[in-house]
């Protein structure tokens, strides 16, 4: 402790000297808003010291430029000052009536106004560990996803008001309608939506005969199930009007061959479970059910900057019963980290590809399954994640 | 059909009383008519800017030169493949201030001469409020940053508290009495932005929407002076010339015609990515500039931040680019002096009775392509103005009333030439005609006069010319005859002042013959010709000369 004291005064001193002088200097408690990287240096290209999660603790030194030298634990580095949450001195004038309250024309500026817009991005994530009829397994991993694409959220910069979380039997069918309704009414032209989906998956034989595929929500049995046709119908006010979406299904098809719950391999020590449950009418031999993608399909092509990401028809989505769905982790680890140090560009098919080759690697030698195969719907070159720098 | 022609009867008859009265009378009265409409107008109504603003418009954009942009001026612009680059990493705008901060100190450390922000940083980004922090330190480093202020309408004012002592950077002057004025506007939220320099970014379209001039100084209630952001930028650059702008915009503060440059984008704009890039430590994607000495605007030119104007000089102008020739006719003292009102209306008014006297002395034919020619030097004149970067001399009043008034007075006197050469008022009276001969030939202002001649000594006589008065006729030697036809009581009892008319304008009085009994048209004319032919001898003038 005394030897971090002295460090941090060192080069508190040695910045003075270098005119650098810390505006900031020493403030302690502050916590990140996202996962992020602590670099040896305020560049982007800088060597990675360590990763730090969304939530932890550190102590300011300094900000210079838009990077803050910061020192969490006993490493110190520099993050970028936007990861953290450390509220700005106000201004006199920001607390006082202003006028603006007041009736009147408007006034005409020539300039461009640097508003925060936390109301543009909207995060609806809907999670079913549990369901009322308890006729079927439970999905123990469900709370974790909730944690996981809360994780998501975050970095996508939806702020909390803006998130929405459905879970176990706050998920019912009406309230998932419902739900999305809202959301239809609240996102305007030219917002981001994430929206995620863990729960069973499901598919049945309708009326008239033909195989439907869609989710479980918690009533269970055929009343609670969601099928991608209503899911589709449900989507596409979204689907019109938002800039970016991003749509994470971590349910899917039967895992022919696997036990329901509880078998392990050598890649990991969390017990594996397939998100998958048969209700109703089983399909007819053969017959194969109509992906999302090709009932979202039925409403016009999707927009430029529409992203699915989900199992591929009829493969299985799995979970680790303590950490959560494998999409789910594997999306959320790409998507900070993994994907940028991987490859080169930011798109979406980068990240499909990352989640890929970790459900690969889980799964790799698996004595029961196959690794399932994720699909990407949408643009594949849509960006989701920061542009990857060249390191030094 | 009846009852349009009885109206159109109707007209005809007030129109041809109109062509009987008195030519003095009429121009006089058409002068006094406009000279009052030309005050109402420039004063009270201006229904004539209507034309008048898309004139200038038109001269500005058709300018041959205009003042060059200053060479320090330069635009780190957040235009859309900004947008597009940034949003990667950082979302769509507004980004993080974070990213803000970065490029701040990336060019401080250039030093610049100033940095002016055309971005209200009005409210707390509660996402990153990380950012915020690292752009207020990046500020309260900065030496040279200028920040955006809006002032909301005045009628506001009272449902205020913002006086001088929270924004002392945004009041060129304080009030006389001690800081009493509550201002509505847009404040900054952070500590260190409040306490720089300020400038009002506002901006100040015309009627029509359409941005011509700017305000440079707002005067208080309390006698403080708000300044513009050209002001602020001019105080921290040359400090004396500030002293004698805000003197000067201050005793008189009023809207002033902005100086355009001669483009709508004539100042250098770097990509905002690639300032970013390049403090970032990455390549950018085309050469940055060096900052050192320059003065930045940091502002916006994408589509989707909506910071488009019709100005004088484009249909669709960035606000940056305003802002910048804001700045730049601050710092190289181009203020465009205008006209004033009275100085407009009284040169229209005098043009009104340059054409009224004209039109009296001499004739409407003097005035012949006047209607062409003399708005056309007009607006020449305004056009040629606009080069100096000085001076605005509109004289769109003057033009639009002489248009006019040419051609009121034009339809007077075709009424008056109906009048004058129609059948004369007989009453049962006989009718006499007396032939006029005049060398080398009639002009217009020679039935003009003869006309008035009429009007004073034999009102109920009548003008019969050849070829219906057609002064330009083919056969040019018709020109040289004239008659006067009417009662003979009246021609003879004018006979000495007739006489000494005509023969002042050149002409000579044939015998005047009274005519046995009342003639058709016909008969007159070959009356007349019979007339003519004693008179007539050869002109000294060959018809070819006459001709050509």
């Amino acid at each position: 402790m005394i030897r971090l004291s002295a460090l941090r005064s060192t080069l508190v001193c040695l910045l003075a000297a270098l005119g650098a002088t810390p505006a900031a200097a020493l403030i302690e408690n502050v916590t990140t808003n996202r996962a992020i990287e602590l670099r040896a240096d305020k560049l982007p290209s800088a060597s990675v010291i360590s990763n730090l999660t969304a939530g932890a603790k550190l102590t300011v030194l300094s900000l210079e430029g838009g990077w803050a030298l910061v020192e969490a634990g006993r490493q110190q580095g520099w993050v970028r000052a936007g990861a953290l949450q450390m509220p700005a001195g106000t201004s006199g004038a920001a607390g006082m009536a202003s006028g603006r309250s007041a009736p009147g024309g408007p006034a005409v500026a020539l300039t461009i106004r640097s508003l925060g817009g936390p109301g543009s991005r909207h995060a609806l994530l809907i999670a079913v560990g549990r369901y009322a009829d308890q006729e079927g397994s439970a999905l123990p991993g469900a709370a974790a996803d909730r944690e996981t694409a809360l994780q998501i959220a975050q970095t996508m910069q939806v702020a909390a008001r803006s998130t929405r979380v459905l879970a176990d039997d706050q998920a019912t069918i009406d309230a998932v309608r419902k739900a999305f309704f809202e959301l239809a009414g609240r996102a305007r032209e030219g917002d981001r939506v994430f929206i995620h989906l863990a729960a069973q998956g499901s598919q049945q034989a309708d009326a008239s005969g033909a195989c439907a595929a869609g989710l479980l929500m918690h009533e269970g049995g055929r009343g609670g199930f969601l099928s991608h046709a209503d899911l589709a119908q449900m989507l596409q006010p979204l689907l019109r009007r938002t800039d970016k979406l991003l749509l994470v299904i971590d349910a899917g098809g039967a895992a022919a061959g696997a036990p329901v719950a509880g078998w392990t391999n050598v890649n990991d020590e969390g017990a594996l479970r397939s998100r998958h449950r048969a209700v109703g009418a089983p399909c007819p031999p053969g017959a194969r059910p109509a992906a999302l993608a090709d009932e979202l399909a039925r409403g016009g092509p999707l927009s430029g900057e529409t992203i699915i990401l989900a199992p591929l028809a009829g493969d299985p989505a799995l979970e680790d019963e303590a950490k959560g769905g494998l999409l789910t982790q594997f999306t959320r680890d790409c998507l900070l980290r993994d994907a940028r140090e991987a490859a080169t560009s930011g798109g979406a098919d980068t990240v499909r590809q990352c989640v890929q080759a970790k459900l690969n690697a889980r799964m790799n030698g698996d004595p029961v399954l196959r690794p399932p195969r994720i699909g990407l719907t949408g643009n594949p070159g849509a960006a989701l994640m920061p542009p990857v720098r060249s390191g030094p | 059909m009846g009852f349009l022609q009885r109206t159109a009867d109707t007209i005809q008859a007030r129109l041809g009383r109109l062509g009987a009265m008195r030519s003095a009378r009429v121009i006089g009265t058409l002068l006094l008519a406009f000279c009052i409409w030309i005050l109402l107008d420039n004063h009270l109504l201006h229904v004539s800017t209507g034309l008048a603003e898309p004139t200038y418009d038109l001269m500005v954009r058709s300018r041959l030169r205009a003042a060059p942009p200053d060479p320090r001026i330069i635009v780190v612009d957040i235009d859309e493949a900004s947008l597009e680059r940034m949003g990667r990493e950082f979302g769509r705008w507004p980004w993080p201030r974070d990213t803000l901060a970065t490029v701040l100190d990336h060019i401080e450390a250039q030093q610049p001469a100033a940095i002016i922000w055309d971005i209200l940083f009005s409210d707390p980004d509660r996402l990153s409020p990380g950012g915020d922090s690292a752009f207020d330190a990046a500020v309260m480093r900065s030496r040279r940053s200028h920040f955006s202020v809006v002032r909301l309408p005045e009628s506001a004012d009272r449902n205020s508290e913002i006086r001088r002592p929270v924004l002392p950077g945004l009041w060129a002057r304080p009030g006389a009495a001690g800081d009493t004025a509550t201002v509505a506007l847009i404040p900054p939220f952070l500590a260190s932005v409040a306490a720089a320099p300020l400038g009002l970014t506002n901006a100040y379209p015309d009627p029509d929407g359409v941005i011509r001039r700017h305000q440079p100084v707002q005067p208080l209630p309390d006698g403080g002076v708000l300044q513009s952001m050209g002001l602020a930028v001019l105080k921290s650059l040359q400090p004396e010339a500030w002293e004698a702008r805000l003197q000067a915009a201050a005793v008189s503060p009023r809207r002033e015609l902005i100086a355009w440059r001669k483009l709508s984008q004539d100042y250098p704009h770097v990509p905002f990515a690639d300032v970013f890039d390049l403090a970032e430590g990455q390549a950018p994607q085309a050469r940055v500039p060096s900052f050192a000495g320059r003065i930045v605007l940091i502002g916006a030119t994408a589509t989707a931040l909506h910071d488009f104007h019709p100005t004088a000089v484009s249909a669709r102008q960035g606000g940056v680019d305003t802002l910048a020739t804001l700045i730049d006719n601050e710092l190289n003292q181009r203020v465009l002096a205008e006209l004033p009102a009275w100085a407009q209306s009284a040169l229209a008014m005098l043009m009104c009775l340059g054409i009224t006297l004209l039109v009296r002395y001499r004739s409407l034919s003097a005035l012949d392509g006047a209607l062409i020619a003399l708005p056309a030097v007009l607006l020449g004149i305004s056009f040629a103005s606009l080069h100096t970067d000085r001076v605005f001399l509109d004289l769109h009043l003057a033009t639009g009333s002489v248009v006019i008034f040419l051609t009121v007075v034009k339809l007077w006197a075709g009424l008056r030439r109906r009048h004058w050469c129609g059948v004369p008022v007989l009453d049962g009276r006989p009718i006499a005609l007396q032939p006029i001969l005049a060398e080398p030939a009639w002009t217009d202002a020679g039935h003009n006069r003869l006309m008035t001649l009429l009007e004073r000594h034999a009102p109920d006589c009548r003008l019969l010319l050849p070829g219906g008065g057609a002064s330009r006729a083919d056969w040019a030697e018709f020109r040289r005859f004239a008659a006067l036809v009417g009662p003979p009581d009246q021609l003879q009892a004018a006979a000495p002042a007739l006489r000494q008319g005509v023969t002042g304008l050149g002409g000579t009085l044939g015998v005047c013959e009274i005519l046995p009994d009342i003639p058709d048209r016909g008969a007159l004319v070959a009356a007349a010709l019979a007339a003519w032919l004693p008179l007539a001898r050869p002109s000294p003038n060959t018809p070819q000369e006459a001709s050509s």
